[in-house]
């Protein structure tokens, strides 16, 4: 059983990787996952968002890598950044819950699922459901989703990496196909 | 997306380089807002008693205690503009202490020198003043704003605070330097609060504007 890492271990790699060795990068995130995945854990429980909330973290980590100096603690750097997203997320669900659009995240591909029966038209239930998601979101969705962009080009529309773009959508397609469920379920009733 | 590959996406993107450090980013900041600084009081002129204004220790120890919480909260703001401020974590109260001692200056001055009421003082109406404060620091606040923000800043709002009172702080040296002004009332009404409401508007702001971390 590997060791984790040291504190020196992980600045040094990240040196490197502000250096421009891109494995070093790689190695150094793929060290740090399991460190914020319990750290997440820890505030949030077993969390069928802890993923989600995983790559947010890793992806704030990233945009504010430059804002590492090696002088400093590298897990004290890193932890205040996954502590700051964590308690951000919690603010964001508490503002949705209280304006009354909590949601529940389910499997995506249910979302186009033909067996999903609503009661209204196909169109005017679609603008509704998107209604729901943040300005971003809806953007992204729409561009991706709906007029066929690749995650690239959304990217490079919107000043984004393809890779925030394809966690944007995840998520955004995530509740969407919530709220098309409980729109199904609602029409059953 | 798995995880896994979003690592390797972020690999294949690298590293972003290292960005200068707070204290070089702050210092770089402090000299361009002085310049900026003494081209307003170039513009404006110096008020026709300095020289004498200048010998009283009471008026070299306001401008000076406000010349303090200037350079004190620019500093705070440039370590709070990092995601570990919890590895300085007193840092963003350091301007504090010389803010009370001014407070405790301005009140000194209202008990014994001012010779205009409260009603007297709002009757003057000097929004000139205060509106001057908040054009003054304009430009140098929306660059430190700018700077912070593509930092990464966990204390979104003290970060903003202490930009406002930062900026609002050089208006205040400002005006004493060139507004001929003395009453320690019309100073605390007309000067200082807009000192504070710019360190409530910075802290708003900061909210807003320097949690989105684009880098």
């Amino acid at each position: 059983m590997t060791s984790s890492p040291t504190d020196q271990q992980l600045a040094e790699a990240m040196r490197k990787a502000q250096a421009g060795d891109g494995k070093a990068y790689h190695q150094l995130l793929t060290d740090i996952t399991p460190l914020i995945r319990g750290f997440i854990y820890k505030r949030l429980g077993d969390h069928n968002e802890l993923e989600d909330r995983l790559q947010d973290v890793l992806l704030a980590i990233h945009r504010a890598g430059h804002t590492f100096n090696s002088d400093r603690s590298f897990l004290n750097w890193m932890f205040a950044i996954a502590d700051y997203k964590v308690k951000d997320h919690l603010r964001s669900h508490y503002r949705r819950k209280a304006a009354g659009t909590q949601v529940g995240l389910e499997a995506v591909a249910e979302l186009s699922a033909p067996q999903l029966r609503l009661a209204l038209d196909d169109r005017q239930t679609l603008e509704r459901l998107l209604e729901t998601l943040s300005p971003r979101e809806r953007t992204i969705v729409q561009m991706m989703k709906i007029e066929g962009h690749s995650a690239r080009d959304v990217g490079n529309s919107l000043g984004m990496s393809e890779g925030a773009v394809k966690v944007v959508v995840h998520r955004a397609m995530k509740t969407l196909a919530s709220q098309a469920r409980q729109e199904d379920s609602h029409a059953n009733q | 997306m798995q995880t896994s590959d979003l690592i390797s996406r972020l690999a294949h993107e690298g590293a972003p380089k290292p960005a200068p450090k707070a204290s070089a980013v702050v210092l770089r900041l402090l000299l361009l807002a002085t310049l900026y600084f003494i081209l307003l009081v170039v513009i404006h002129g110096l008020r026709d008693d300095i020289g004498q204004k200048l010998q009283q220790s009471l008026f070299l120890s306001e401008v000076l205690l406000m010349l303090s919480i200037v350079l004190l909260s620019a500093l705070a703001a440039g370590w709070l503009s990092l995601p570990d401020i919890n590895q300085k974590p007193w840092i963003r109260f350091v301007p504090l202490a010389p803010l009370g001692l001014f407070v405790g200056l301005l009140i000194y001055g209202m008990w014994n020198f001012s010779t205009l009421t409260l009603s007297e003082c709002l009757q003057l109406s000097r929004f000139d003043c205060v509106v001057r404060i908040i054009l003054y620091g304009l430009l140098p606040g929306g660059g430190m704003f700018y700077v912070t923000a593509k930092a990464a800043p966990t204390r979104c709002c003290w970060a903003g605070s202490m930009i406002g009172l930062c900026v609002a702080g050089l208006g205040y040296i400002l005006l004493r330097l060139v507004d001929p002004s003395d009453d320690p009332m019309q100073l605390v009404v007309w000067h200082f609060l807009p000192v504070m409401f710019m360190m409530v508007v910075g802290m708003v702001l900061g909210r807003r504007l320097l949690g989105r971390w684009q880098g």
